[in-house]
């Protein structure tokens, strides 16, 4: 008679997702290790004098400030705007609601291209109004052209706060003799905390990584200084400590929100579906909303829309067509493996973690967000100096440019899978188990079929992230390829505001097409319709005896 | 000499965090061919975990499956030939009825998609898919594709919980005549003691992880083992008393016993073992009636007799107001509980 201790023999997961798992664990790792490696190799002396450089201190005040800017601006915009589009009166809200997200289409590069483009002596601005606005770099151009971009972020965050908010609460507060101002205070505020900081977190993030807006914009912050030692200075050990710093800010900033989060209890109690709230009548305010909305959409769409018009239309006699199509061309045939490679490294690793919870998955999970929240200038430097120390081969290869792209992307698939196995859940595969198949053709026959919609809507995140991605492209793209994104930037950064304006049209184009495709795939969830006795007559056998 | 039995659970035990509660402990059981068992008790009691193990989607920590005398406790779930319907059904919602019927099936062909359609009166369903499907023709598509696999036994979690009320004991019988024409074996796991009573043949008491009595459904009613068990399977009065033989001593006179006893006894005396009448004068009552329940085609009375409440069920016969001083009548048998840890 066997008798064990233990909670069970816990099955071991299959090789086939373990391998898989492991790759991502390793190339996730890889940038820290490798830029350690890279910061080390200098001699103490140079080392103490890198890392307790003045400039270090200005270029991470100066980081904060554009992150603090940022953060103040977005809400600023989104808060009101996700309050407007959720509990008021305002007509088109759907409407509104998708023009709102669609700056997302817009990579900060191109943002920062359409307000240089706009403001100057040769500036569109000029051109048609005869104002000629002050050149908008630096510390402010830079806010600006960040916040016009990143808001939505904050925006579909609160939105879907607004919305998932249970107005009874609302209710019961104002019942109790609260005013509408302190409901707000000490009801909903509290309860939009977590999106906020989630947001925030986001849109830091990004603002730390970011790197063509910044660079357009010459603020210099570590991402700015990073590439200038890399491609000016050419002193890679400063430019390692760099990344290292900027790696340590990102880590902190994840820290932080955990902490921030940290038990909170804002899960409804009660049963039973929220209802919708009352909309708030806005009576005399009706034409200060309005106004305030087609602000925010002028000037995060209709800016550079403008802009890339006008430059479009001045540029559009010498336009190389074969050059454009060609790199669009290019920037798909990288992308596309990118997306795919991905989407198959994500389904092993979701799958480990929800069907092996075991300390080891959890971290490997973990370590695929790090690697998204790495900022893509640190992983690309970091992939430089893995190939030119371990597989010289590999530099300027698509094979590593892949990679990179591949590992900083990959947890954008992990959501959408995630969920819709959530919602799949394991019954149906035990089910079929119990009909006779074996654990492997359960999953490819029950599961794996439902899974085709997210793994399209997490290949579409990735692709179009790789579209839009900078420094990686530009740091690790093999002599002679050019990516759209590259094209912009490189033209921009030299004034030829004409010559980058079809290119950056081009990844608007692209990234509004994927932008309305991914809506279309990720609302929908896994492609389960509910199976819980719903609608229609119940005849049940008692009425149907033949 | 008696068959070999379909189904043989011996010692299982399981617990899931090591050095935490068991949630199935000890727990040994026979199934016979053709058999109808129910697995009944509270929530957390582990009956969901002992199906899961007879299936084999969770291993035992210690003790042994057997499937017609060969030990399976190590073969996987797939190999063993036991059917499962779960609660939700699982249906396949990306596959159509016939795909779903037909996806264990021994014959793929058009000739037993049809035979097992209409063996649960599904015919002309084929096409659908499950959730263009009531929730009562959901279960019979589950039982049907459980039924094409042609496994010696099934087992069902809860099968009718997620049932219309009004249509639950119609498709209880529908499902019951099925099941023993088919011959299949079935455990089947419910908290509801009504359908435990109803749909097995017989039924397995089990609380906190152990199991506290299995027998034919009649006798664990008739002759609970002890008061967890009495209760569990419908209501009923326990009664202190001494008892000498055939008979007990209790507050509410001498109560016949179903089985024999002596010495200080508690007994389980169920409400329909008992009739009420108004007493004629205040020195025949033995309590006052604090409670009255009207049920329609029944009543329960709750009555005070000397700070015991007793409940009454009362079929026929005047209905009486609260606070009537009553008469009680034992009319049938108390049974003996062994004492409770």
């Amino acid at each position: 008679m066997r008798s064990r201790t233990g909670a069970g023999r816990r099955p071991r997961p299959p090789l086939l997702l373990v391998l898989p798992a492991l790759v991502v664990a390793i190339g996730t790792c890889l940038p820290a290790a490798y830029l350690l490696l890279r910061a080390f190799d200098a001699d103490p002396a140079q080392l103490t004098e890198i890392v307790f450089r003045q400039r270090n201190l200005y270029l991470l005040l100066n980081t904060l400030k554009l992150v603090a800017l940022v953060l103040a601006l977005d809400t600023l915009i989104a808060l009101p705007m996700a309050w407007l589009l959720t509990r008021s009166d305002i007509r088109a809200k759907g409407l509104l609601s998708y023009l709102m997200a669609l700056p997302l289409a817009v990579p900060g590069y191109v943002m920062a291209y359409a307000l240089l483009g706009l403001s100057g002596y040769y500036g569109f601005a000029r051109h048609w109004f005869g104002v000629s606005l002050p050149g908008m770099q630096g510390l402010w151009g830079a806010t600006l052209a960040l916040s016009l971009y990143t808001f939505p972020y904050l925006f579909l965050n609160l939105r879907a706060a607004f919305m998932g908010m249970d107005p009874a609460l609302e209710e019961t507060a104002r019942s109790l003799g609260k005013s509408r101002l302190a409901v707000f205070r000490h009801v909903v505020l509290p309860q939009l905390w977590p999106a906020l900081v989630a947001s925030w977190l986001i849109v830091g993030l990004y603002v730390i990584g970011d790197f063509g807006a910044i660079a357009l914009m010459r603020y210099e912050v570590f991402s700015y200084a990073i590439y200038t030692q890399y491609v000016g200075a050419f002193d890679r050990t400063y430019a390692a400590w760099l990344s290292l710093m900027l790696l340590a800010l990102t880590v902190s900033a994840l820290i932080a929100q955990r902490a921030v989060t940290r038990n909170r209890r804002l899960a409804r109690t009660g049963t039973g579906a929220a209802r919708r709230a009352r909309p708030v009548p806005l009576g005399r305010w009706r034409p200060l909303a309005w106004i305030f909305v087609a602000l925010v959409a002028l000037a995060s769409l209709g800016l550079p829309l403008m802009v890339l018009g006008h430059w479009m239309r001045l540029g559009l006699p010498q336009m190389d067509w074969a050059q454009l199509g060609r790199t669009a061309l290019g920037t798909l045939m990288v992308a596309t493996p990118a997306a795919l490679t991905a989407v198959a490294l994500a389904l092993p690793v979701v799958l480990l973690v929800l069907r092996w919870p075991r300390r080891w998955t959890a971290l490997i999970d973990r370590l695929a967000y790090l690697g998204y929240a790495t900022p893509s200038l640190a992983f690309a430097l970091a992939m430089v100096f893995f190939a030119l120390q371990t597989a010289p081969f590999l530099y300027q290869s698509f094979a590593l440019l892949i990679f990179a792209y591949v590992m900083s992307f990959m947890a954008l698939a992990l959501g959408p899978i995630r969920l819709a196995l959530l919602q799949i859940g394991t019954r149906q595969e035990e089910a079929a188990r119990a009909l006779g198949a074996s654990p492997a053709r359960a999953f490819a026959r029950v599961v794996l079929p439902r899974l085709r919609r997210p793994m399209v809507a997490g290949g579409l995140l990735v692709f179009i992230m790789v579209v839009k991605e900078l420094p990686i492209t530009y740091i690790l793209a093999p002599t002679g390829y050019g990516t759209l994104a590259l094209n912009v930037f490189a033209r921009t950064n030299e004034g030829m505001m004409r010559e980058a304006a079809p290119y950056a049209l081009s990844i608007i184009l692209f990234s509004s097409l994927f932008v309305g495709l991914i809506l279309r795939y990720e609302s929908r969830g896994a492609d389960a319709p509910d199976e819980r006795p719903t609608t229609g007559p119940d005849t049940g056998p008692s009425t149907r005896q033949a | 000499m008696t068959p070999t039995p379909l189904l043989s659970l011996r010692n299982l035990s399981r617990r899931y965090q090591p050095g935490g509660p068991a949630a199935v402990q000890d727990l040994s059981f026979d199934l016979a061919p053709a058999e109808i068992l129910a697995l009944i008790g509270p929530s957390g009691c582990g009956k969901t975990t002992t199906l899961r193990m007879i299936a084999g989607f969770e291993e035992p920590d210690s003790g042994r499956v057997l499937v017609e005398g060969a030990d399976a406790t190590r073969i996987p779930a797939e190999k063993r030939g036991i059917g499962m319907v779960f609660q939700d059904y699982a249906l396949f919602p990306h596959m159509t009825v016939a795909q779903n019927v037909l996806f264990g099936a021994r014959q793929k062909d058009a000739a037993s998609l049809s035979r097992h359609l209409s063996l649960v009166d599904l015919q002309g369903f084929g096409d659908r898919y499950p959730d263009h499907l009531s929730g009562g023709q959901q279960q019979r598509v589950a039982l049907a594709r459980s039924f094409a696999a042609q496994p010696r036994l099934i087992l069902l979690d809860e099968p009718f919980s997620n049932l219309d009320a009004a249509l639950r004991s119609a498709a209880r019988r529908e499902i019951r005549r099925l099941l023993k024409a088919t011959g299949i074996g079935v455990v089947f796991v419910t908290h509801d003691q009504e359908e435990a009573l109803s749909f097995a043949d017989r039924v397995a008491v089990m609380r906190d992880g152990r199991l506290l009595q299995i027998g034919p459904a009649a006798e664990v009613y008739d002759r609970p083992a002890d008061a967890f068990v009495a209760g569990f399977l419908g209501r009923t009065n326990l009664l202190e008393g001494v008892a000498d033989g055939a008979e007990c001593a209790t507050p509410l006179g001498r109560v016949p016993l179903a089985q024999r006893a002596s010495g200080p006894v508690r007994i389980s005396l169920r409400p329909e073992s008992l009739t009420i009448s108004l007493a004629a004068r205040d020195a025949d009552a033995v309590g006052r009636i604090t409670g009255v329940e009207f049920k329609g085609h029944d009543m329960t009375y709750w009555v005070d007799c000397g700070g015991t409440d007793i409940q009454v069920d009362a079929m026929h016969g005047p209905r009486l107001p609260e606070g009537a001083s009553v008469m009680l009548h034992v009319t049938g048998s108390g049974m003996p509980l062994a004492p409770q840890d």
